[in-house]
């Protein structure tokens, strides 16, 4: 078996994961190659880190998203933005990643390079370098092609405002940068095949970039940011209004949505408001700086469709939607998933 | 000899003139004492000879006022005396202490001897639109706590004038303690705004209101229980655009009409509906249109009756006679909102689909809609079919008949009502409405409150729906006290049902509706439960099919034809198909839809009947898209009803499982049709016709294998799907020869207004179980 497989220079197989030479070229002849200038990782146990004054932000996440290939991304991307904007959204100036891979046995070596070099042009847009990193193998079926996980540093410059949801009063207006269910709505539809996938993309992306700019501009007034995935705007501003207590009430017919998100959701029955982003930042902002705010993340190329959506109530309340036909909705906290592994 | 008793009266006997009753029933006896009126009803303390009092006691037990309802007459003290230490019978101030056990009245309509006052030119209340006596008027919807006085409703903010105060004070009068009494000069009146709450300068608003609807203006006019908007049902350009303000294209708009006289001029109406109109309820009563339709198509849009009602508030009066045949009056709400009541809500609300507001200063306390019924055939015989309870049903009790612990029952979420229980009496709300809509959801809390405060009940059970994301169901995880039961949907169905008709034991529940969440965590619909109150069984449903998009099917039934047809006939043959349920649908739609149903892809399992019935409205080419609930179905009632005759049933099987339960496999049913509608000219009103047959023969066929395998003969039809006059009317009619003993809903909504009293019912039955179970 090990010699069939040494044969086939093509694919992943079980040595490379064993520690062994082959895992050595791998990582040497491969990993470190693709990922280039990002990478500076020196195959120690672990890596000493120069942090500039403040306090450390660290945050870690999964990455299991089938198809691993999309438009305007892949797993690898979505790796690297994923906790960068985690760590960007708490305020942090992301520094560095860690990078794991869990490989099935048989992959492709020519699709681990593709996923290499977008983990590369991702991290470089975001400025974040890769210091230390793992690979195993398992045997077919244990994994699903390729699973990622990564973690992340980042530092909160002294003095820098502490987002958080404690500083959230009543009348701020709650603001979307993006277009709602992109992602979601590409994913399902290369999965199963429902003919969206060219004209709905991902809109997969680092936003450490925006976040910077946003803060820059009117970091005073800025309450809290979150980036908007798994569960969408409606999970997220249900946790949000838990921590708040107050109500805080959205407007149908002010939420950016592609036209061909809404063909789609109405299609397949589902709604916008719980479908995943990957480049999407939900911002609560004083009122008296909204207008302000929305007009400088339009200069944006990322938040071009920026928008204010709704308003923190003084109110105790959930989430309320004033529907197009002007009824006032709950939007509920999603009892389960409603679609499988999106990112 | 004589004697002093004293008697406690209990049930609907406050504001509606039973003191005045009592007294001149005291005045005929010639028995003296006192009458007065507590929490717990009326006490009446007597003092005359035993003939006297036997005879006075007699006369009021057994022909009380027309609005009354006794629950019970209890002696609690007799003893003999010398003489009489009252020289008279009078009434006495009431007690307000103590436990509250008074049953607050319906509102009513204006009764016959007010309205022939306010058409009096030499009456001092002629045309004054607050007109009322102890015999009629609102009540229920204006108290705010018992017992019933005025004090305690929202006149308490409109002194009597000396005119009003003598008749309140003179028991001759019919307006003795009429506790709403009111007149020009001393009572509430009315006003006309423009819609940004500007008023009108005119000192005849209801007059220059008549000119304005003529002209085509849309009103929001304050009623009883809330707002009605009205138009001129010939306006067409009018309807237009309430159609188009209120976002409801199709979904038919009640009529309101001066007189029975006047109501067939347009509808037709039998006997028993003629009856239904005039009662005391005055509710929506669905009719057949008359032909050729006087009306504008847009009142009730591809339907082929009206809901109407006679006018029941002295404002109707004044603004129809001779002036209207018919208004439209329907709820003023923003689709499925509950109706506004409050004013600077309503003004709030309504300013962009009204021109007008015709409003008035008498607050109302207690939102009530008004109900709906109609007039079913079942075996020859008419029957009342109550669609919403609410106003004039609510808040009377229904008897249990035995002891219930304390119970609050919540309901579900689409029509949601409340329930309450207390001691031999359940308490059912009136129509609450769609709890997804916020407001409704409010206004869920605030009625479930009120209930339990003026029925000064603290539940030690609280049931709710199965499902866990219904927002009752939050609710009741939350309220945190009493023992939480949970009610399987259809179960509770089938509970009301079986109380309504009085039913013990083991008996089969066909329930039929849209969707309930089922012990599995599937979506049930189409069951056969056995079992009692405590515990059902599913024993058989409908084959299970995708609905592709989940609720998106219910508004979209074309998709539900799509999940019947892969079913029947294999996904790869639906897309060559020649029917207009897969030709009208888009390449790409259709492409979608399959590939969901295909691939599981939030296409969730279903046996709902409710849902078969909209997918072969879809399929029969009646209707692929519906814009509101039922639509479908209903439409495809109306093509079958044009049939004569049951006519034959339509193949289908019913499939025994290794588990025990049994499918009921409708495909062969969708094969045939297929095969029919593909022919050169398909009848399609015969294939509705037979498809109604087809289900009821499913329903005798399944109850016969229940009945070969259990003995059980007892069914009760219910469910929302039950509210399709067909199909009840045919399901009964093949049980009935198939020597079942089957039974339907009357008083209790079919449909999930039902719900709540089912959950009162079951939750209690399985207290007693428990406990018994605990003692033995």
């Amino acid at each position: 078996m090990t010699m069939a497989a040494r044969e086939d220079s093509t694919s992943i197989v079980l040595d490379h994961g064993s520690g062994g030479l082959l895992s050595h070229e791998l990582v040497t002849g491969l990993i470190a190659p693709e990922l280039g200038d990002v990478h500076v990782g020196r195959m120690e146990d672990s890596r000493l880190l120069d942090i500039p004054p403040g306090k450390i932000a660290m945050t870690t996440d999964s990455f299991v998203v089938d198809p691993i290939f999309f438009k305007n991304g892949d797993i690898g991307k979505i790796a690297v933005c994923g906790t960068v904007n985690d760590l960007a959204v708490s305020g942090a100036l992301p520094l560095y990643l860690t990078l794991a891979l869990v490989i099935e046995e048989g992959f492709a070596i020519a699709d681990l390079r593709r996923i290499l070099r977008s983990i590369r042009d991702a991290a470089r847009e975001a400025g974040v370098v890769i210091v230390a990193g793992d690979t195993k193998v398992v045997r077919r079926r244990e994994v699903d092609k390729i699973f990622l996980n990564t973690s992340g540093v980042g530092v909160l410059p002294p003095g820098a405002p502490a987002l958080g949801t404690r500083s959230i009063r009543p009348g701020d207006r709650v603001i979307v940068t993006g277009e709602l269910g992109n992602h979601s709505v590409h994913i399902l539809s290369l999965r199963e095949g429902l003919g969206y996938e060219d004209r709905v993309v991902s809109d997969c992306a680092p936003l450490n970039g925006l976040i910077r700019h946003t803060l820059e501009a009117c970091g005073d007034h800025v309450r809290f940011m979150r980036d908007i995935t798994r569960g969408g705007l409606g999970t997220l501003l249900n946790e949000v209004q838990r921590e708040v207590g107050r109500a805080i009430e959205i407007e149908e017919a002010r939420l950016p949505i592609q036209h061909e998100t809404v063909m789609a959701c109405d299609m397949l029955g589902i709604s916008p408001l719980y479908l995943a982003n990957e480049g999407n930042l939900c911002i609560v902002v004083a009122p008296e700086a909204a207008e302000a705010l929305v007009e400088t993340l339009r200069a944006h190329p990322y938040a071009r469709r920026a928008t204010v959506i709704g308003t923190v109530k003084d109110t105790v309340g959930g989430v309320l939607m004033r529907t197009k036909d002007e009824q006032l909705k709950v939007v509920e906290f999603l009892y389960g998933t409603e679609l499988p592994r999106l990112c | 000899m004589l004697q002093r008793c004293r008697y406690e009266i209990r049930g609907v006997v406050q504001g509606v003139g039973f003191r005045p009753f009592v007294c001149r029933a005291a005045k005929q006896h010639a028995v003296v004492g006192w009458v007065k009126n507590d929490t717990r009803g009326v006490v009446i303390e007597i003092e005359g000879s035993p003939q006297q009092v036997t005879a006075f006691i007699e006369e009021v037990a057994t022909r009380p006022p027309a609005l009354s309802r006794i629950l019970a007459v209890s002696r609690v003290s007799q003893e003999a005396i010398e003489r009489r230490s009252h020289a008279s019978f009078g009434i006495t101030p009431s007690d307000h202490g103590g436990k509250r056990e008074v049953l607050i009245t319906p509102d009513a309509h204006v009764c016959d001897d007010c309205l022939q006052e306010l058409f009096d030119p030499t009456d001092r209340r002629y045309r004054y639109p607050f007109i009322n006596c102890t015999n009629c008027g609102p009540r229920f919807s204006i108290t705010r706590d018992v017992p019933y006085d005025r004090a305690h409703t929202t006149m308490s903010g409109f002194p009597m004038c000396s005119a009003c105060a003598a008749e309140y004070g003179d028991i001759q009068d019919r307006r003795f303690h009429a506790q709403p009494i009111a007149c020009w000069a001393c009572g509430p009146q009315v006003s006309l705004l423009r819609n940004d709450g500007v008023p009108l300068t005119t000192s005849t608003p209801i007059e220059r209101a008549v000119e304005l609807l003529r002209e085509g203006a849309i009103f929001a006019v304050k009623g009883i229980g809330g707002y009605h908007i009205m138009v001129d049902p010939t306006h067409t350009r009018a309807l237009e655009r309430l159609r188009a303000g209120k976002h409801r294209p199709h979904r038919p708009f009640a009529l309101v009409t001066d007189s029975l006289a006047d109501a067939r001029e347009f509808a037709v109406v039998d006997d028993p509906e003629a009856r239904l109109l005039q009662s005391v309820p005055r509710p929506i009563v669905v009719l057949r249109k008359r032909s050729p339709e006087i009306f504008a198509e847009a009142v009730a849009p591809g339907q082929d009756s009206y809901g109407v009602m006679l006018a029941y508030t002295p404002l109707h009066h004044l603004l129809l006679r001779g002036n209207f045949l018919a208004l439209v009056a329907t709820s003023a709400n923003v689709t499925s909102e509950p109706i506004a009541f409050r004013d600077d809500e309503a003004l709030r609300d309504l300013s962009g689909i009204v021109d007008y507001f015709l409003t008035h200063d008498r607050p109302i306390h207690v939102r009530v809609d008004d109900s709906i019924v109609q007039s079913v055939r079942i075996g020859g015989e008419s029957r009342t079919v109550m669609i919403r309870r609410a106003r004039g049903f609510t808040p009377l009790p229904l008897a249990s008949g035995a002891p219930l612990i304390p119970t609050l029952g919540l309901g579900a979420e689409l029509k949601s009502t409340v329930s309450v229980a207390k001691e031999e009496a359940m308490f059912v709300s009136q129509h609450i409405g769609d709890l997804k809509n916020y407001k409704n959801y409010e206004f869920f809390k605030e009625l479930t409150e009120h209930m339990l405060r003026t029925l000064e009940v603290r539940p030690e059970l609280i049931a709710c729906d199965l499902h866990p994301q219904f927002a009752s169901t939050r609710y009741a995880e939350e309220l945190g006290h009493g023992r939480l039961v949970r009610v399987q949907h259809h179960h509770a169905h089938m509970a009301a049902c079986m109380y309504e008709n009085g039913l013990q034991g083991s008996t089969i529940g066909v329930t039929f509706d849209g969707f309930g969440y089922g012990t599995d965590g599937t979506l049930w619909g189409g069951e056969f439960l056995l079992g009692d109150y405590a515990e059902a069984r599913r024993v058989a449903h409908l084959l299970p099919f995708g609905l592709a998009g989940g609720d998106m099917a219910a508004r979209e039934p074309y998709r539900v034809a799509l999940a019947l047809l892969s079913a029947a006939c294999g996904y790869d043959r639906v897309s060559t198909l020649p029917l207009p349920c897969v030709t009208s649908c888009g390449v790409e739609s259709l492409k979608v839809a399959l590939t969901m149903l295909e691939r599981g892809l939030n296409a969730p399992l279903t046996s709902s009947a409710g849902r078969l019935f909209d997918g072969v409205a879809a399929l029969l080419g009646i209707r692929s898209h519906a814009t509101f609930e039922g639509q479908a179905a209903m439409e495809l009632e109306q093509l079958a009803a044009t049939q004569p005759g049951p006519d034959e049933p339509l193949s289908f099987a019913l499939i025994q499982r290794p588990d025990g339960a049994c499918h009921v496999d409708w495909r062969p049913m969708i094969r045939e049709m297929v095969q029919m509608l593909s022919a050169a000219k398909p009848d399609r009103a015969r294939l509705a016709r037979r498809f109604h047959t087809t289900l009821a023969f499913m329903v005798r066929d399944v109850c016969m294998d229940i009945r070969e395998r259990t003995g059980v003969e007892v069914v009760v039809l219910t469910g929302g799907v039950f509210l399709n006059r067909l199909l009840v009317g045919t399901c009964h009619d093949v049980l009935q020869q198939a020597g079942f003993r089957a039974h339907s809903h009357r008083e209790v909504p079919t449909n999930d207004g039902g719900i709540s009293l089912g959950q009162v019912l079951v939750a209690n039955a399985r207290y007693r179980l428990s406990t018994s179970g605990a003692l033995g």
